[in-house]
């Protein structure tokens, strides 16, 4: 049994991962990787920026994948076509086709965030000139931010071919804490099963696994490890498993990047013969444009701009108020006065409102809006200041010329911002 | 003629330096309380003219007079609480300024320990008053003070003049890359000990986030695999993963 598991554990896997990245270009990613008793792998990836389009192919079996995924907002749309031949013999024809249609939505707020997925999913299996539909497949997650994330997925699909009805339904939970030295532990449980009715007590087949977690960034080591107990039952025998996943990873040099990492799994209480025991060590090296950094959501965008802004020596408040009548600026430009009335933008702006304080005298300004009578914290503010009353001033630093060089100047790097303070 | 102006010139400077309260009806029912903090404020050599700004923010604010009167009492008491800590810190005589910052993180409920930690750091003081602006920012932006108190100590070390723009790193590395407070502030932190400043460890951050893949394009999927990254529903997570494999 030790030899056989040797025989089967004696994996060599090497992968060489090149991704040249710059603003605007493709990125390329190739990898290649090799194993005793299980696939020997070959993967190009290739995605042009902009229309999020993939293409991947696979050799050893063989893989094929097409996708294209259009973006906005919260709201993704994607298709995406998969070819897999690795189990064909001879590499001889395509084992089975992927065709996948659906939309997402995805919403984050500071401290929770919502997802639903829907999916459609079409199979074509031509070994035994069989095909099998699958319907859609809807999964939520929820999390909670800042130091404890808890989070939920859960999804269940039907497939319907020849045979009877089937679903398989996965959940998923995990417990995450993380602190201030990058050190973040956690525990995750995971089941999925295969079943002939969505309420069937009796699964055709079934996996369960228990994972504690751990990740640790050290001196700009990234080590990670999630070592698990499970079981899966197919046809009856339930087989136990054990196992573990690592990984370090760690930046070498500017824009060169290396990945190190080992994946096992042993199964035991069952005949060798229905066992399937795995070890794959992996080894991976890309680099990166020093220059790229992913673009701000547009949310994110849209944000920015109402962010305050010193344009041709004024400065401009904005806020997004669609449903106000009347909207006004306070702040200490006039001593906590009677402050300035903002001006609704064109329909086009989206409930936008505007305003602009001449010659601002240098040095921190505070403000406020309100929106009709109402106070109203800024949405977007260079620095923010408790205001005493339950409230948040935004404040900015008018340090631009024809200022002195006030001290504490600071520029706005708000994300998406270009203008500075 | 001579001893007259030079009285009218010390008088005018008198009143100048004596906080008044501001000319507005609405503070009639609460004119005892606001004339009182005053006293206190100007016995105690607190920047009464603070107060005066706070009842002029209230008045425009249309927050209701004793509500102002309130927030500008226990505002003489955090302004002698945080002297009090100065003090207690070797900070003998704070300026207004700092006075202001140190009461304006009080209010935005970051706790004592850190602004001690802060005052006691290296530095002049105007670096040091940025660092607790710089804390009591992130506090408001949902930033725990004693995750984010490490991180600015250490750039008060090594690029204080940075200090003002850290909030909005750490707000822009979140959305960009997804990740919680903690661990946006953390990643900032880790560039810093490699690199001189602030910028320099922003960008290391970012391209280390960007190498380990999360951001929003690694954590568009619904599956979770302990915070780490992974491929999103849509694109089969995975070798051996897509749905189209979950087979038995």
């Amino acid at each position: 049994m030790l030899r056989s598991f040797v025989v089967h554990a004696l994996v060599v896997a090497l992968a060489v991962t090149a991704a040249g990245r710059a603003n605007g270009a493709p990125q390329v990613t190739a990898t290649v990787s090799a194993s005793t008793g299980h696939d020997s792998n070959a993967l190009l990836e290739v995605s042009p920026t902009g229309t999020q389009a993939r293409a991947r192919g696979w050799f050893g079996g063989a893989e094929a994948d097409l996708a294209l995924t259009l973006r906005r907002q919260g709201w993704s749309a994607f298709a995406q076509y998969n070819g897999d031949a690795r189990q064909a013999p001879a590499f001889g024809g395509i084992l089975w086709h992927v065709l996948e249609m659906g939309a997402q939505w995805r919403q984050r707020t500071t401290r929770f965030e919502a997802a639903w997925a829907g999916q459609q999913l079409f199979t074509s299996r031509y070994v035994d000139d069989n095909w099998i539909g699958t319907g859609p497949r809807l999964g939520g997650s929820v999390a909670s931010a800042e130091r404890w994330r808890l989070r939920l997925d859960l999804g269940t699909q039907g497939r319907q071919g020849t045979g009877p009805t089937q679903f398989y339904s996965h959940t998923s939970m995990s417990l995450r804490w993380s602190n201030s030295a990058a050190a973040a532990v956690g525990l995750s449980a995971q089941g999925a099963w295969l079943t002939t009715s969505l309420f069937d007590t009796q699964p055709l087949w079934q996996r369960y696994r228990c994972s504690p977690f751990g990740t640790l960034l050290w001196h700009g080591f990234a080590m990670t490890a999630a070592p698990f107990i499970g079981t899966r039952r197919l046809a009856g025998q339930a087989v136990g498993q054990f196992g573990a996943q690592a990984a370090v990873e760690r930046l070498l040099l500017w824009v060169l990047h290396a990945r190190a990492g080992i994946d096992f799994t042993k199964e035991f209480g069952a005949t060798s013969a229905g066992r399937t025991d795995r070890l794959e060590a992996t080894l991976a090296l890309s680099w990166s444009s020093p220059n790229h950094t992913p673009p701000p959501p547009a949310a994110s965008l849209a944000a920015a701009d109402l962010a305050p802004r010193i344009l041709a020596g004024r400065l401009r408040f904005r806020i997004r108020a669609p449903a106000a009548r009347k909207v006004e600026v306070l702040g200490s430009f006039d001593n906590w006065g009677a402050g300035i009335n903002l001006s609704r933008l064109d329909s086009e702006a989206d409930g936008v409102w505007e305003g602009w304080l001449a010659n601002p005298a240098c040095g921190p300004l505070r403000y406020h809006f309100m929106v009709d009578d109402v106070a109203a914290s800024p949405v977007q503010a260079p620095r923010y200041v408790a205001d005493a009353f339950g409230g948040t001033d935004g404040e900015i630093d008018i340090s631009v010329a024809p200022c002195p060089n006030v001290e504490n100047s600071a520029p706005d790097v708000s994300p998406g911002t270009t203008s500075s303070f | 003629m001579m001893p007259t102006a030079v009285t009218l010139v010390l008088l005018s400077a008198w009143l100048a330096a004596v906080a008044v309260l501001p000319a507005d009806a609405r503070l009639l029912p609460v004119k005892g309380r606001m004339q009182a903090a005053l006293e206190v404020a100007e016995r105690e050599e607190l920047p009464a003219d603070l107060l005066v700004s706070k009842m002029r923010e209230g008045l425009a604010k249309r927050v209701p007079a004793p509500l102002i009167a309130t927030a500008v009492e226990r505002l003489v008491v955090v302004l002698q609480e945080v002297r009090e800590l100065a003090q207690r810190r070797s900070v003998s005589s704070p300026s207004p300024r700092l006075l202001q910052a140190l009461a304006e993180a009080r209010l935005a409920n970051v706790g004592e320990e850190q602004l001690g930690r802060l005052l006691a750091a290296q530095g002049n003081e105007t670096n040091r008053r940025l660092a607790i602006e710089s804390l009591s920012d992130l506090k408001l932006r949902g930033c725990e003070p004693e995750v984010a108190a490490p991180l600015v100590e250490s750039l008060l070390r090594k690029d204080p003049k940075s200090l003002a723009l850290l909030p909005s790193l750490i707000q822009s590395l979140r959305q960009d890359f997804a990740l919680t407070n903690a661990e946006a502030a953390f990643s900032i932190e880790n560039g810093l000990r490699n690199e001189a400043s602030l910028q320099r460890a922003a960008t290391r951050a970012r391209n280390e986030n960007a190498a380990l893949g999360k951001g929003a394009r690694a954590n568009e999927g619904l599956s979770d695999d302990g915070g780490n990254k992974g491929r999103g529903v849509q694109s089969n997570p995975g070798k051996g993963k897509g749905i189209g494999r979950n087979k038995p």
